[in-house]
């Protein structure tokens, strides 16, 4: 870690060491066994606060009811599953909490669809398994066996990408808290504060469905979208500038306007219905998630700044909008074409050049 | 001496109902003066009687229109409820001692007439108090109130905690409050003090229990002054004392109590409140908080299981433990309703709130429905019935004989008055709204004409069962408008397609229901935005376009429906190329559609006339398209020469050409004829495209040709067909008498013989078959 600089993304943990160290110090009701803070701390840790002279930055903006939800769960060694569209904070969510409630937050296995069973429970180091034969020198231990014995909590990101019979193997592994090694005629079990929190992706393309006997075992958590246009904007703003840094882009950020105007068109076809309530209006086949609105902010950006005038005008801001919400759908453009005229051309005159570049795409 | 011992309440809350009785058992009071009407005691009997059923109400209302009403609900658990219980068990004197009904039904006429004059519509103080205490304890109020309060387990401990909570309340307000209504808590206080002050005087020696809402407790234990007696005399004898009113027991709802129906005084959840009241009770006094916590998520699991869900009872045990674990987080010891419902969110309902929506309102809220004992209930609707008949002289129609009465809407010019002129037009109104609400008084009968929409012809006839359905309908309104226009926006909330919304709208238009005609259209907006198929579009749009054209004969503002109808027409156009690829029986129901936006868009020349035409252009060019459906495209366009001839020619001839099947040309040529016939009896050179046509075919095409050309040409009236045999002479170069008397002659026996050949055997099995069976 001693040239955090040049790392692309460091530890949830690690960044907010400070904030963590004060809250402990602070520390003045019961802790959980395995926890590192009371469960009101990791409140105040997610949802922002003050600890002595110290200001807690929120981490999570939106319903603080929902973060007590999670951590209630976690208190009562139920697994935890968060489900939400894409850009909802899912896994900084459960990373933040496992960085509050046990300082680490690196025990986690990435769902993939090739990902294993072998993976969930423990695996072989093969040289040593010729060597040796079976014996606990020779056995790879995966981060859900490693958090049992240390009774931390581990996570599992985008469990629904996992096969269904992996997704299986934490049935037993969550009703019983042991994992049997036949090789060894041993067991190992889970010391208290071991849990889980997985993250699910549910209306993506490409996933698997979770079976109801592992959802039963999980309290789950629906994160919605954030829920006040301010919230949204104040995501994709922070978010989209601190991506544009990272890659180092030439373009300025848009204007708050030009973002708004993102977010009002991404909410209204994601909710079905304009800002006002008013007109409903028929929704697209994708997503449109918070993370498409950052991502389209940043490609126009990228499109400005390399080819443009480094500045995000309607023309990018247009096919960026048509190629984020008409995906490979027909019905996508007549959504988009009706929203254009039932919505779009009736905004009076901060609409009408980005309608106008809107409607040549057509 | 006397000994008043003073107890604040919160209205609806069991806690209190129960400490309040435990006191009152304590203290033995000989009266108890109770926060409510002091003009009403008389009904407390019927309250209290061994029939009545709760929830249910006091309804005070002026018998005068614009009618004002008041209303004073109890549940069970109300104590002023069970103080009147206690008071009638033990043989003691129970009064209402707040401000009489009639001046409280003055003060909120003034309230109204100020909003109107003020046109801001004036926000709940309550809200505005709550949020305060909110912002102290961080805690949402309802969550606050239970965990500090609905959790207690002693009575002297509530007692304070409650006094403690009246002065913040009375400190939050004080600052937040306006100015009309600060006036008016005072002046309640005020008569509250004298009428403790005369029930001392009238016996010194009595020990009496006061109960109020925490908020006055304070202010009623000072004492009575001059300056009090004063003002209350004015009020009593001023304006503001609406003498002329009536008032009722009436049964009332959990669903109507619940905040859903906008009663301020927290009963979101009736029913769980009642399961706390019972738990607390089976518990002699200790907290039931726990029991009705598990009694609450078992009721929702077991409304799960019987919806057919799947809901374990590990899963109940689970939701409670986090349930608890919110409640410590949270600062409670006892889970607050607010930590139920998220629990069973998160454990029961897979953490979407929508899965267990109708569980939870059913464990919140309820379905009971209150009785009151017969002859107690005379409500404000009742009332608004009688009077109503007799100001549209109806009355006469009021008997168990059936009447006919028909309707003229149109303004009689040949009266004075407004009213008069306007008479038929109020009454069908009228009639309507008690068929909205399904009183059965009335019934309108189908009329021939039906398009004449300003005549309309009802059977009237009274029935015991009509009362009582007025009575019913007490529970959803307090006048008959007012109750229709709640029953219509609950058919709205259920509408769930273009249909069934514009369908409503006409309803709310007959019944002259302006709110709910706005909340119509507002809804049929609000469907129109899903995969609605364009038939049903299409067929909105004609019933719009009938409101649109014949509002006016009803009086009223329809400047909203012309954008929802250009939206309409929109999606129309966007969506209806591609469900005309659709099968035959698909295509017959869509055709008359496709005629009705055509006659619309000619009508309101608001709709884009240009989209429709290019829009109809594509239908009739797509090949993939139903030919019916084509052909009627075509046939529209043709009629008004919105299509060149040569276009409509190489149209025609490409759909009856050789390699097309032979029925779809046939198809194509119905879809043709389905519009303006005129229109293409003219065009001589459809009836030479269609005369090669049928000289090309063969035989075996001929046969299935024949079958849709003659079902086509059947619908053709004779005068037609005699235009048709013209065109087709003057191409065969016949004489134009002969060939149309050929066209139209009767079939002679042997034809007709020829025709049915085969089927005749079939014919005569029927002859012996013995019907009588």
């Amino acid at each position: 870690m001693e040239n955090q600089k040049e790392i692309l993304r460091i530890a949830a943990e690690e960044t907010y060491k400070e904030e963590i160290r004060a809250l402990i110090d602070a520390e003045k009701d019961p802790i959980p066994t395995g926890w590192q803070m009371s469960p009101r701390s990791v409140l105040t840790y997610i949802c922002g606060g003050k600890v002595g002279n110290m200001q807690i930055t929120p981490k999570y903006i939106g319903d603080k009811r929902l973060v007590e939800i999670c951590i209630a769960t976690l208190v009562t060694d139920r697994a935890l599953l968060l489900i939400g569209e894409p850009g909802t904070a899912k896994s900084w969510l459960s990373e933040h909490l496992t960085a509050a409630i046990n300082g680490n937050s690196s025990r986690v296995i990435q769902g993939t669809a090739g990902t294993t069973e072998e993976q969930i429970r423990y695996s072989w180091n093969y040289a040593m398994l010729l060597a040796k034969g079976p014996s606990y020198e020779s056995i790879i231990k995966s981060p859900i066996y490693a958090a049992m014995e240390e009774g931390a909590i581990a996570r599992v990101e985008e469990i629904s990408r996992c096969a269904s019979e992996v997704q299986d193997a934490l049935i037993s592994i969550l009703s019983e808290k042991r994992i049997a090694i036949p090789e060894l005629s041993d067991e190992v079990a889970a010391k208290k504060g071991f849990s889980i929190i997985a993250t699910a992706n549910t209306r993506d393309k490409g996933v698997n469905e979770m079976s109801s006997a592992l959802k039963r075992r999980f309290n789950i958590v629906v994160l919605p979208a954030p829920a006040s246009i301010e919230a949204e904007m104040e995501i994709v703003q922070t978010r989209a500038k601190r991506l544009a840094n990272d890659f180092e882009l030439r373009a300025a950020m848009p204007e708050a306007k030009t973002v708004e105007k993102v977010v009002t068109i991404f909410r209204e076809l994601r909710e079905g219905k304009t800002l006002d309530g008013t007109v409903k209006l028929a929704q697209t086949s994708g997503v449109l998630s918070t993370a498409e609105e950052i991502s389209l902010i940043v490609n126009s950006m990228a499109l400005a700044g390399s080819f443009g005038s480094g500045k995000v005008t309607d023309a990018e801001l247009a096919s960026a909008l048509q190629g984020a919400i008409v995906k490979d759908d027909k019905k996508d453009a007549k959504v988009w074409e009706e929203y254009l005229e039932n919505v779009m051309r009736k905004r009076g005159k901060e609409y009408s050049a980005l309608y106008a570049e809107c409607r040549s795409l057509l | 001496m006397t000994k008043i011992s003073y107890f604040g309440i919160r209205h609806l809350s069991p806690v209190c109902a129960y400490y309040l009785r435990e006191l009152l058992r304590r203290e033995e009071p000989e009266l108890v003066l109770i926060e409510g009407p002091s003009d009403l005691n008389r009904l407390m009997d019927g309250l209290v009687s061994e029939e009545a059923q709760f929830p249910a109400a006091i309804l005070a209302y002026t018998k005068e229109p614009p009618i004002e009403t008041v209303l004073y609900p109890f549940a069970e658990f109300s104590p002023e409820y069970q103080a009147i219980l206690w008071a009638k068990e033990n043989g003691r004197e129970a009064r209402f001692f707040d401000l009489p009904s009639s001046v409280m039904l003055g003060y909120y006429r003034q309230v109204k007439e100020n909003a109107e004059e003020e046109s801001d519509a004036p926000t709940p103080e309550n809200r505005s108090v709550y949020e305060r205490i909110e912002e102290v304890t961080g805690v949402p109020h309802d969550a606050f109130w239970e965990y500090t309060f609905e959790s207690c387990e002693n009575g002297e401990e509530l007692a304070k905690a409650m006094e403690t909570y009246g002065a913040s309340l009375r400190e939050f307000s004080n600052r937040a409050k306006r100015d009309a209504e600060s006036v008016h808590e005072a002046l309640r206080e005020s008569y509250m003090r004298r009428m403790i002050a005369e029930a001392v005087a009238e016996d010194p020696n009595r020990r009496i229990v006061v109960v109020t809402g925490a908020y006055h407790t304070s202010a009623v234990q000072m004492p009575c002054t001059q300056e009090d007696i004063k003002r209350t005399d004015e009020v009593l004898h001023g304006a503001q004392n609406l003498s002329d009113s009536n008032a009722t027991l009436m049964p009332y709802s959990y669903y109507r109590l619940s905040e859903h129906s906008g009663y301020g005084a927290g009963a979101k959840a009736p029913f769980y409140y009642e399961i706390l009241w019972r738990c607390r009770n089976a518990l002699s006094g200790a907290s039931g908080g726990d029991m009705a916590a598990a009694e609450y998520l078992t009721r929702i699991a077991a409304y799960q299981r019987a919806r057919g869900n799947m809901a374990s009872s590990a899963q109940v045990i689970e939701a409670l433990r986090l349930a608890k674990e919110l409640a410590v987080l949270n600062g409670g010891r006892v889970p607050a309703l607010a930590d139920l419902r998220s629990a069973a969110v998160t454990c029961i309902g897979e953490g979407y709130f929508s899965q267990i929506a109708t569980a939870v309102a059913a464990t919140e809220i309820g379905t009971k429905i209150g009785r009151m004992p017969d002859g107690t209930v005379c409500t404000s609707v009742q009332e608004d019935f009688i009077r109503q008949l007799k100001e549209l002289k109806l009355e006469k129609y009021r008997s168990s004989e059936r009447t006919q009465l028909e309707l003229d809407l149109r303004e009689n010019l040949r009266v004075k008055s407004q009213e008069a002129a306007f008479l038929d037009l109020n009454r069908s109104f009228f009639l309507h709204r008690l068929s909205v609400l399904g009183i059965g008084f009335c019934e309108q009968e189908k009329r021939r004409q039906d398009n004449a929409t300003w005549a309309e012809k009802w059977s009237i006839q009274w029935t015991p069962e009509a009362e009582i359905r007025i009575v019913e309908a007490s529970l959803k309104g307090d006048t008959i408008e007012e109750a229709a226009v709640e029953v219509l926006g609950e058919y709205l909330r259920q509408a769930t397609n273009v249909k069934e919304a514009a369908a409503i709208l006409a309803r709310s238009l007959e019944a002259g229901l302006i709110v709910c005609v706005r909340d119509a259209i507002r809804a049929v907006q609000r469907s129109a935005a899903g995969k609605e198929a364009a038939q049903d579009v299409g067929n909105a749009l004609g019933d719009l376009s009938m409101t649109l054209r014949f509002g006016n004969i009803r009086r009223m503002d329809l400047s909203e429906i012309q954008p929802l109808m250009e939206k309409l027409f929109l999606k129309f156009c966007l969506n209806l190329s591609g469900e005309c690829i659709c099968d035959e029986s698909a295509a017959k129901e869509i055709m008359p559609v496709l005629g009705t936006v055509w006659d619309v868009s000619l009508i309101h020349d608001f709709l884009d006339w240009e989209r429709l035409l290019k829009t109809y252009l594509q239908l009739a060019e797509d090949d993939r398209a139903n030919p019916l459906l084509s052909g009627f495209a075509c046939g529209a366009l043709a009629e008004r020469g919105d299509i060149a001839a040569e276009k409509l020619y190489a149209l025609m001839e490409r759909h009856l050409a050789k390699g097309m099947r032979a029925s779809d040309g046939a198809y194509w040529f119905e879809g043709l004829a389905g519009r303006n016939r005129r229109a293409l009896i003219a065009r001589m050179g459809i009836w030479e495209h269609l005369a090669g046509y049928i000289r090309d075919l063969d035989e075996e095409e001929f046969k299935s040709v024949v079958i849709c050309l003659r079902r086509t040409f059947s619908t053709f009236t004779a005068e037609e067909k005699l235009d048709i045999a013209e065109n087709i002479c003057e191409l065969l170069g016949v004489s134009q008498t002969a060939g149309a008397a050929y066209v139209n002659a009767v079939l002679s026996q042997e034809e007709s013989l020829e025709i049915s050949g085969a089927d005749n055997s079939g014919v005569s099995e029927v002859d012996d078959f013995d019907f009588d069976i």
